[in-house]
Parts: structure tokens; C-alpha cells; sequence
């Protein structure tokens, strides 16, 4: 252990951290406003990171149907990241009208929803894979314009790296965080979502249309989900069109230590977790998986509500 | 006393083989303070929620400000100007007093959201107008001090108030109050009509009442229904139901139904 290393596993930890806060916090919106977990959110981080993909590289690889296609055009980076993001959102659209606003029309129990979200998240997931194929998908290294790869100091004779789509990460996720924590608390259309959030029938007699609230928090959750997946796709490839379901479960991780619900603690159990498998020391890397549910089941034990949930008390 | 606001027709309404409300039929006037009341489990609550929306009827029709609402979801019901309390209050918890009131008035913004997202000037105007009405609705239930505190931490008749002032900004013509006295001290008890009254008289509105206390019922109300096992036993004027040998049974129990414990 030395400074640099601490330091390394600190920006490591954080950056990769604030993407698992953004996108946990996909989860926690829907939750937040239906009760149920959407499980098809993994799904639409995995797709919102291909249409990134396809917006600002042009192609679609050798397999698939689209195998050998191009689009016309090629987006800049942040451009691709804004179009990928609104495409994802508007895939949540999607969910919401195919795996939960029947179920909720028809009176079915909110469990239900769970089963059709998953349901829903194969189909895409096979849908993806029917379009583009199996293979791995990497962003060129050109991907960021004339910024360099990665800044390196040198400190006591040892090299701290930092990446520059690190720093990207950061800051994205960072302002996504302060945007939508002053939209939840600032504006009318916030509050009127966390009205609705509370008490979706009261809501609806007080003139809230609860229906186009639920519509627009999916269209918030699908793009957090589709931003998130982007970024940690420009950082580490897209793996695949299942390369989502492990973050998928690491996002469920995420909430569940934060606290069911919680805006605040989606953040917390975020940072968590990213700074809990940066600190890993590098011999046992291979163990990083693990670490999410290691440290959800410690957590667990001791605080069963989670790091921030409130404690709910059965009436009787 | 001309218009009528609200017309039920025939309503009914069965859960499984029970008729929580069957074949009632009454109408209320512009500027009533009307009455609903009737012994626990006689379908008063259950008549509000078919009212306002959240519960279909089974038969029947009901029209609000001449216009059948049936089958208009709650939030359009409650946008035509209808808002209600609720038994057991249902306040939004984790907000703030203020945003408790402001909320509702979500329904009349009538800047765009990128305009609100922006504050724009018009969005601007609109946010201190819609500020200004909020605190001057918490000043009336006596609540202005308190606009930053959390909800959750009122006590029980500042909840009530609470209640009254975000079904009001709803800017309703028909306002619907289930139970309002219901955990009220006396003291608490003996304003609440003025303060019905007074709210009657300063938005124009009309009342529709559930209500237990009997004294202010009868003090209160211009008219009253009288439901029993989800059925109309009786309506009219204060003195005419208080005398009525049916609600006397009703309340009272008459001699076969009741068994003496």
C-alpha cells in the first residue's frame, strides 16, 4: 500500500462508482413510483450503449442482420451520448407500455410486472443480438477527438494513470446527479413525480395525471439506463448483447444497500460499491464481481432497511 | 340555489356479493353544504370514491357540472374542479407543507417544460403567482408559519387544515369532505363549521360532507342523505331527517334488528 496506489483506487473507485449511482438510479425511480423493480433497466443500459455505438461509429459489425450496414452519418461523441441516451429513454417508453401499463389497466398484481419486465428484457436483449450479433464491440480509440488517452503523473517513482473517458464518467455522471436532484426538488414536474411517487391514487385526485408522470419517469430511468451503459461501454467495450446483465444485478445490489427508494442512497450505494472494488487489492481482481454482493450481504445484516432506506413499519 | 352540480342516478356498487351502495340517488346545488351521513359501513366512503373516480360503478350515472364523468379518469374529474379529503388524511408525507399545496397546482401550469426547465420569464411569473396562492391558503388554514416544515411532523387538527388547504388548490367548485371533524377536540369542532361556512362563502364553493358529529351536521348542512347498508333511507332538510322514524331506526336500531348486548 502507498499513496499513488490509494489515490489510483480512489479516482478508479469514484468514477466507476458515479455510474453505478446513475444508473441504479433508473431502478430507484421506477421503484420509487410503482413499487416494483423493472428488471428489463439492464436491458435498455445494454441498448442504449449500442445506439450510442452505431450513432457515433456508423457500422455494425460482421454478424447479424444489420452485418456489413452503415449509417450515413457518424456524431460526434457527446452528440452519439445525448442521441443513444434519448433512444434508450424512449426503449423505456416501451417497457412501461409493454410490460407494465397493461398489467396496471387489468388490476394484476405489481409482483406480476416483475415477471413481464423480465420477460420483456429477453425479448430486447435477443432482438439486440438478432440485429447486431454476439460480437464485441469496442469504441475506436479516436473516439474523444484530439483529447489524450489518459493523463500520467509521476509521484515517489510510481505512475498514476487517469483515463480520460474516467474523467468523462466523472463528470457526466456528476452532472446528471446535480440535474436531476434539482429538477426532483425544484421544479413543479418534480414534485408533482414525487407526489405521485408517494401516492399514485391521491396524486390522481389532486388532477396529476399519474399515467404520463409513470410514462416520463421511465423516459428519465431508460436514459440514465442508456447513458450509463454508453459510458461504461466507451471505458470497457460492449461485451456482447449480455454484457448488461451483470451490471444489471450490480445495479439491484446498488439499490437494495442504498435503501429501496431512496434517491440518496442509489448515490451512496453507488460510490460504495465502485470504491469497494477499486480498493480490491490487485491479486484478488478476479474476485471483483463478488465484491458488490459481499458487501450487500455485510450491510445487510446489520442494517436490513439499507444504508439510507427508512425503516418501514408494518401497520397492523 | 339553481344549478345543479352534482347528480347521482340509480349508483351502485357491489364488491363480490356485497352492494356497498345500491340505487342511490340524490342532487346537490350550487352553494349547498350537503350532508352524507349514515352509521359506519353504510357506503359513504365508498360513495365518495365512486364519485371522484377511483372506484367504477357497478349501475348508474353520476354527471358533475352537467357532464357524465363516468369512466373520466380521476385526474380530469379532478381537473373539472372537484377535489376531496380523506378519512384517514393522506397527506404527501415526505414533502414539504408548502409542497404539499403546490403540487396539485401542477394541473394549471400553463408554461412548457423547457420553458419551466429554463425558468424563462413567464415560467418565473408563473412559479411566484403559484407561490403567492400557496402561502395565501396556508395563511387561511393557519398554517403560513409552518410552510417549510416537513408535513410529517403536524400534529393531527394542523393535517386536517393541511388537507383542506390542498384540496382548495385545486381551485375546486365541488369540495368533498370526508370526515373532516373526525379526531378534532371540541374546541376544534365548534370553528370547523364556521370555517366551512366562511370557505363556502370566500371560493364560491359547493359541499359535500361526511360526517359523524351529529350537532354539527345538523348545525351545518342546508341538506342531508341519510344512507344505511349502502341503501338512501331518507333525505332534506336537517329538521325533517332528524325526525325521520327510519334514520331514528337506523341509528338507534329499531326493536328486531338490534340485539341488546
Amino acid at each position: 500500500m502507498n499513496i499513488v496506489f490509494l489515490l489510483q483506487s480512489f479516482i478508479n473507485g469514484l468514477s466507476i462508482g458515479s455510474v453505478y449511482a446513475i444508473f441504479a438510479l433508473g431502478y430507484t425511480l421506477v421503484f420509487s413510483i410503482l413499487g416494483i423493480i423493472n428488471f428489463a433497466h439492464g436491458a435498455v443500459f445494454t441498448i442504449g450503449a449500442y445506439c450510442t455505438y452505431a450513432l457515433a461509429v456508423g457500422d455494425f459489425g460482421l454478424n447479424g442482420l444489420l452485418a456489413g450496414m452503415s449509417l450515413p452519418f457518424r456524431l460526434p461523441f457527446p452528440l452519439a451520448l445525448l442521441g443513444g441516451s434519448l433512444l434508450a429513454g424512449g426503449i423505456g417508453v416501451l417497457v412501461e407500455r409493454l410490460a407494465f401499463r397493461p398489467l396496471r389497466a387489468k388490476g394484476a398484481d405489481p409482483l406480476l410486472a416483475l415477471v413481464s419486465s423480465l420477460g420483456v428484457a429477453l425479448i430486447l436483449v435477443n432482438c439486440l443480438q438478432f440485429l447486431v450479433g454476439a460480437e464485441i464491440y469496442a469504441f475506436p480509440s479516436g473516439i474523444f477527438g484530439s483529447l489524450p488517452m489518459a493523463m500520467v503523473f509521476k509521484m515517489d517513482g510510481k505512475v498514476l494513470a487517469v483515463r480520460t473517458v474516467q474523467i468523462i464518467i466523472l463528470v457526466v455522471s456528476l452532472a446528471m446527479l446535480l440535474a436531476l436532484a434539482w429538477f426532483m426538488n425544484r421544479t413543479r414536474m418534480g414534485k408533482a413525480l414525487q407526489a405521485t411517487a408517494e401516492n399514485p391514487e391521491t396524486a390522481s385526485l389532486l388532477g396529476i395525471n399519474v399515467d404520463r408522470y409513470i410514462l416520463s419517469t421511465f423516459f428519465i430511468s431508460g436514459a440514465l439506463g442508456g447513458l450509463s451503459g454508453t459510458l461504461i461501454g466507451a471505458s470497457f467495450g460492449l461485451a456482447g448483447p449480455y454484457f448488461g446483465v451483470s451490471y444489471g444485478l450490480k445495479g439491484l445490489a446498488v439499490i437494495v444497500l442504498g435503501g429501496l427508494g431512496s434517491i440518496p442512497g442509489a448515490v451512496l450505494g453507488g460510490l460504495v460499491i465502485g470504491l469497494g472494488e477499486a480498493f480490491l487489492p490487485p491479486d484478488y481482481s478476479s474476485m471483483k464481481e463478488a465484491v458488490a454482493f459481499v458487501m450487500l450481504f455485510v450491510i445487510l445484516l446489520a442494517r436490513p432497511q439499507g444504508l439510507l432506506g427508512r425503516q418501514t413499519i408494518q401497520k397492523v | 340555489m339553481s344549478e345543479t352540480i352534482l347528480q347521482l342516478d340509480g349508483v351502485s356498487r357491489s364488491f363480490g356479493g356485497l352492494m356497498a351502495v345500491g340505487d342511490v340517488s340524490f342532487s346537490v346545488q350550487a352553494g349547498e353544504i350537503f350532508g352524507l351521513i349514515g352509521p359506519n359501513g353504510a357506503g359513504k366512503t365508498t360513495l365518495f370514491n365512486l364519485v371522484s373516480g377511483i372506484t367504477p360503478v357497478s349501475a348508474g350515472r353520476i354527471g358533475f357540472l352537467g357532464r357524465d364523468i363516468l369512466g373520466l379518469a380521476p385526474h380530469k374529474v379532478a381537473g373539472m374542479g372537484m377535489a376531496r379529503t380523506f378519512q384517514n388524511i393522506r397527506l404527501f408525507a415526505g414533502m414539504s407543507v408548502l409542497d404539499n399545496v403546490r403540487a396539485p397546482m401542477q394541473a394549471f401550469s400553463r408554461t412548457g417544460f423547457f420553458s419551466d426547465l429554463l425558468g424563462l420569464p413567464a415560467s418565473r411569473a408563473q412559479e411566484a403567482q403559484i407561490m403567492a396562492t400557496a402561502m395565501d391558503l396556508l395563511n387561511l388554514v393557519g398554517l403560513g408559519a409552518k410552510a417549510r416544515a416537513a408535513a410529517s411532523s403536524l400534529p393531527y387538527g394542523e393535517r386536517r387544515r393541511l388537507e383542506i388547504a390542498r384540496a382548495l388548490a385545486l381551485r375546486p367548485k365541488l369540495l368533498l369532505l370526508d370526515e373532516p371533524a373526525a379526531g378534532l377536540n371540541l374546541a376544534e369542532k365548534a370553528e370547523l363549521s364556521d370555517f366551512i361556512r366562511d370557505l363556502r362563502s370566500r371560493f364560491d364553493l359547493t359541499v359535500l360532507i361526511i360526517e359523524h358529529h351529529v350537532p354539527l351536521v345538523m348545525g351545518l348542512c342546508d341538506r342531508l342523505a341519510v344512507l344505511n347498508f349502502g341503501r338512501l333511507i331518507c333525505q332534506g332538510r336537517p329538521e325533517e331527517v332528524r325526525c325521520d322514524k327510519s334514520v331514528i331506526d337506523a341509528y338507534l336500531g329499531d326493536s328486531h334488528a338490534a340485539p341488546r348486548t
